[in-house]
């Protein structure tokens, strides 16, 4: 036995020390290490933001929102985190709120209009400004309105592009160019028929567009979607006379998956104008886009098209489900998957902003009522009626409201993405699994609830970003757990120490709420706090991170030269 | 325990008079005892609630008894389950366990009103805790709104005549410092419960109502 026992206990003797065997692994942060990312070089960071801008329910919202509750809208968007917007079909919209502004008749446009939004489009963009927002503009490029005031439409190309090229400059005249992340060409036309016709009429405004504004950023939308993708069965429900739907139901991934690369192709004299490609991603499951499967799929679509291999993405929607269960953001299990999954974007050195859909409904951005709080659509009904809805719109932060907070916040100061990892494994070459290994484990816990039985422990993660001020002087640590349990993260610096006390704002959950859906209107059960952790000295030190809580820890840090 | 009083009291009466010979009397005694201490030790409880959506009840005017200190808050959640769910469907109390349905089957609303009961009704249900269930006017939805005045949890199962259950949602009234001040938290299952009849947790010392849709 001695034979045995002498070299296993030196062995571990040997290892121990140098922390391979340590779990959870420690964060090491190397200051002089190259960044996986510099966001001052994203037009829309801190990249973290959702899709929608309360520019989409209703002219009585819009106006609630950006005219009327302009300092109390101001905290929204800081407690939500919502410093990246997208809104749909921008020029329409801008078209309608120019028309909006000059029109004498504004009755007689409001019923031209029963369900569209007007507002002048002053009241959002100069509210974006004030308060360092930005907007990812998603274009249309189908038809505009020949006479908005009247509500016609026209889809000329001349008149197309003329108008477009007004509304960049418009932008552009008006100074709002800095709360301009860039410009999507159109909402997911990969659902469409025709990638040709798309694509030649996108190479006729592109160059106009850029004449204006030379340096804009310009995304082109892409899909790559495998059977069972959630957002597939969602889009089907709603569409008709698609080439991708069969005439039996079936789905033609092909023809689907192939209107990219007709795109691409299509667009082949313009992609060096296009600055960015843009992924929708549906889906937390281990296949679907939301984690690395996605980002494998937008890595292989690279491979296949070169030509595209060198522009950053955009993700300008993101949820763990489609259509299908609009309420999932209601749970607090939600905004953890979130946090792990953000983190992994933020991972990504070719990622800019991503979008969680969405802003505006509860979806948990900002839930909204104007009697009942908005689902995006529930064909059940199941809306929450607003107990103490006195005839005025009101709004509140959701739950995935203080994740977004509390990342951006951290962001904002410190645009380094230095290392990201879990408890196991770290570095830039790292895939890391733990939002769908989490996402995963959910459904046996729901599954565990509904039958009453003891809920089965989640395949939590403690996953981290290690991010940095511009000066390298003062680090802080995004972070996530899903555990329920307490967890301790070793920290070690290389080319900087700890100079100072960390302060830690976190969010976490009412014990044994996890995954209740939060209702909106009444006491939230999720805790947002900020504490001081005592004084950091020298190159190491732990952060602990509580269960079933989204942080940030920042420290000070002394030492860089560079 | 008022079973045990009473029937000490006939015993004792009966002693006096002397119609019963001593080993009847501690006899029903013991008999008394047996059930005071089963009384005190099966607290924890759960009963049915049978819900018949199409039900029509003689009133929708019912007023239950909550909690001093507790208005303000009970109040909002209850002007709003009245307002969403205007129609009574059936006002009762808790059955205690093996003493079948509620209350209300066999009498509903009348002996409330009164707030006399029998030693047959006291037998039967648990005044402490006490439920009204309310419909909305289309009958696709109805609110159980529920007292629990003991320190014990319960569960109230719900049977449904007709339909099936969408998640319940929870809003609740609660006191953690002895009545003192009353806190409110809502929230709603992610999935409707598999089993059936569906449980419905009643913690102690809460004041709540459950809203649920029928599919």
């Amino acid at each position: 036995m001695k034979f045995f026992i002498l070299p296993l206990f030196m062995a571990f003797a040997a290892i121990a020390p140098s922390g391979l065997w340590a779990w959870p692994a420690t964060i090491l942060v190397d200051a002089n290490d190259t960044p996986i990312k510099d966001l001052r070089n994203s037009t829309s960071a801190p990249d973290l933001g959702y899709a929608g801008a309360i520019l989409e329910q209703s002219t009585l919202i819009s106006e609630w929102f950006y005219i009327s509750n302009r300092v109390e809208s101001a905290k929204l968007i800081r407690d939500a985190g919502a410093w990246v917007v997208r809104p749909w079909s921008a020029n329409d919209l801008w078209q309608r709120g120019i028309a909006w502004a000059k029109t004498k008749d504004r009755e007689a446009m409001r019923k031209v209009y029963p369900h569209g939004v007007l507002i002048d489009p002053h009241a959002y963009f100069s509210f974006w400004k004030e308060n360092g927002m930005k907007a990812i503009l998603c274009l249309e490029s189908y038809g505009v309105y020949g006479d908005a005031e009247k509500g016609t439409r026209v889809n000329d190309i001349e008149i197309t592009k003329k108008v477009i090229c007004d509304y960049v400059q418009w932008i552009v005249d008006n100074d709002y160019k800095e709360c301009v992340a860039g410009f999507e060409l159109g909402n997911e036309p990969y659902f469409g028929n025709d990638p040709e016709l798309y694509g030649q009429r996108w190479s006729a405004i592109v160059p106009a567009m850029k004449r204006i504004w030379p340096e804009m950023k310009i995304g082109m939308p892409l899909a790559e979607y495998r059977a069972g993708d959630p957002d597939i069965a969602a889009v089907r429900a709603r569409a008709t006379g698609l080439d991708w739907v069969q005439d039996s139901g079936e789905f033609s991934f092909s023809k689907l998956n192939q209107w990219s690369g007709r795109f691409i192709v299509a667009m082949s004299n313009q992609l060096h104008n296009i600055s960015h490609v843009i992924y929708h991603f549906y889906g937390a499951d281990a296949a679907y886009g939301c984690g690395p499967s996605g980002f494998s799929r937008i890595k292989s679509f690279a491979k296949v098209f070169p030509e595209v291999a060198d522009k950053r993405v955009w993700i300008t929607e993101f949820r763990e489900r489609s259509d299908e269960d609009d309420r999932c953001h209601q749970t607090f299990a939600s905004s953890l998957w979130k946090g792990h999954y953000l983190l992994s974007c933020l991972a990504h050195p070719n990622i800019d902003g991503i979008s969680l859909h969405n802003l505006g409904t509860l979806a948990g951005g900002l839930a909204i009522s104007t009697g009942s709080w908005l689902v995006q659509w529930d064909p059940s009904g199941r809306d929450y009626i607003d107990i103490d809805y006195a005839g005025v719109p009101r709004m509140e932060v959701g739950p995935a409201g203080p994740v977004f907070s509390i990342y951006t916040a951290a962001l904002k100061k410190h645009p380094l993405i230095i290392n990201h990892g879990n408890c196991e494994k770290q570095g830039k070459n790292e895939i890391v699994w733990s939002c769908v290994m989490y996402y995963g484990s959910t459904w046996g816990q729901v599954s565990a609830l509904a039958s009453n039985k003891p809920m089965p422990p989640a395949k939590g993660n403690v996953e981290w970003a290690a991010t940095m001020s511009a000066d390298k002087s003062s680090l802080s640590v995004l972070m996530v757990n899903s555990n329920a349990r307490k967890i301790e993260m070793p920290i070690e610096l290389k080319g900087v120490e700890f100079a100072g006390e960390g302060v830690v704002k976190s969010v976490t959950i009412t014990e044994g709420h996890v995954h209740s859906h939060l209702i909106p209107g009444e006491r939230p059960l999720w805790i947002v706090s900020e504490n001081k952790l005592p004084r950091f000295e020298g190159a190491r030190g732990t952060l602990p991170i509580g269960p079933n809580t989204v942080q940030s820890i920042t420290i000070p840090l002394k030492g860089n030269s560079k | 325990m008022l079973v045990l009083a009473k029937t000490v009291r006939a015993a004792y009466k009966e002693n006096v008079k002397g119609t019963q010979n001593m080993k009847t009397i501690k006899l029903k005694l013991i008999l008394a005892l047996s059930s005071a201490v089963w009384a005190v030790t099966v607290q924890a409880y759960s009963f049915k609630v049978k819900v018949d959506i199409g039900e029509v009840a003689e009133t929708n005017a019912v007023k239950m008894a909550i909690p001093k200190g507790s208005e303000k808050p009970v109040n909002r959640y209850f002007r709003f389950a009245e307002r969403t769910h205007p129609l009574v469907l059936t006002h009762g109390f808790a059955a205690l366990p093996d003493q079948g349905g509620s209350e209300f089957e066999e009498d509903p609303l009348e002996s409330l009103d009164d707030g006399t009961f029998d030693t047959d009704a006291i037998q039967k249900v648990d005044k402490d805790v006490e439920y009204v269930i309310r419909a909305n006017g289309s009958r696709s939805s109805f609110v159980l709104m529920i007292v629990n005045r003991k320190k014990e949890n319960l569960t109230a199962e719900i049977e449904l005549k007709r339909g099936r259950m969408f998640e319940p949602v929870y809003r609740r009234v609660y006191s953690e410092d002895g009545g003192k001040t009353w806190t409110t938290m809502a929230w709603q299952p992610p999935r409707a419960a598999d089993l059936y009849p569906w449980p419905i947790e009643v913690p102690a010392n809460t004041i709540q109502t459950v809203t649920i849709i029928l599919r």
